[in-house]
């Protein structure tokens, strides 16, 4: 971990720079708290991520290679730090709900998160809960890909980028999404 | 609900970021900050090991040393059959 505040961070001339923890905060806090808000769908959560996610990028800067695209590595950590959020979250209630009833039945629709998305506006309010609930219940790479490519609005070339695959895969994992929400609804 | 109609998500704002998030972020890397022990007090501690063990092979030596000369001196051989005083 960098101690003395300053990151090194190599500009668009090649050389050089340094920023520091408040610059790098202030750049991408909106990036990172609205991504993890799409993933986890309430702010308390949303906050926690959001934490978690720049002491990780502060720690781990020095493992950032300095050729590669700083704005992609943070939506990565975002997600990863997202799913992996959603995923302790899902083992802790269904602990919970399992050793509360002692059946499985009706997990699922406990399992679904408190919704409290401030980004939504009110008279859509029911119909967007609907849908991000079906997304909420997608497959990582699949919730992944609608949130990148139809919330956050990043074009395909990006979410590739983002996701480490190519843009066709891309495509054929939005349609396999689109399938799996029609299941859903 | 119109399902090819994914669009209607484009309309879910971004929103602001609480302030205190800052605060919260600082105060847990302070608390990591904490828990670091600094390299020089590794070192420290490390060195005091090593010369405890020094020591101990440094005593131990002298020790045998010790019980091999009253080792020897227990081994003389008496070659008459002689009593005490006689």
């Amino acid at each position: 971990m960098i101690t003395n505040g300053c990151y090194p961070i190599v500009g668009g001339n090649n050389k050089k720079n340094f920023v520091t923890q408040k610059d790098i905060y202030n750049q991408y806090k909106n990036l990172v708290y609205n991504l993890a808000l799409q993933y986890c769908q309430n702010r308390q959560d949303a906050e926690e991520i959001a934490q978690d996610v720049f002491i990780k990028v502060f720690d781990k800067w020095q493992t950032f290679r300095k050729d590669a695209d700083l704005k992609t590595w943070i939506y990565r950590i975002t997600i990863n730090q997202s799913l992996d959020f959603l995923k302790h979250k899902q083992r802790k209630k269904r602990s919970l709900i399992i050793s509360l009833f002692s059946v499985d039945s009706s997990i699922e629709e406990n399992l679904l998160p408190d919704f409290d998305h401030p980004g939504t506006l009110m008279e859509q309010d029911e119909s967007l809960k609907i849908l991000m609930q079906k997304i909420y219940r997608l497959p990582e790479n699949q919730k992944t890909v609608i949130i990148l490519l139809k919330i956050e609005d990043l074009p395909q070339r990006e979410v590739a980028e983002i996701m480490k695959l190519t843009e066709g895969a891309i495509e054929s994992l939005f349609q396999r999404a689109k399938a799996s929400l029609k299941k859903i609804l | 609900m119109e399902l090819d109609n994914l669009d209607i998500l484009k309309n879910i704002k971004h929103v602001e970021v609480p302030e205190a998030l800052y605060h919260s972020i600082e105060s847990r890397l302070e608390a990591n900050r904490k828990n670091i022990i600094p390299l020089y007090k590794v070192g420290i501690a490390a060195s005091l090991v090593l010369g405890l063990m020094l020591s101990q092979v440094y005593f131990l030596g002298l020790l045998s040393k010790i019980n091999q000369s009253n080792n020897e001196i227990e081994l003389v051989e008496v070659n008459n059959n002689s009593l005490y005083y006689e």
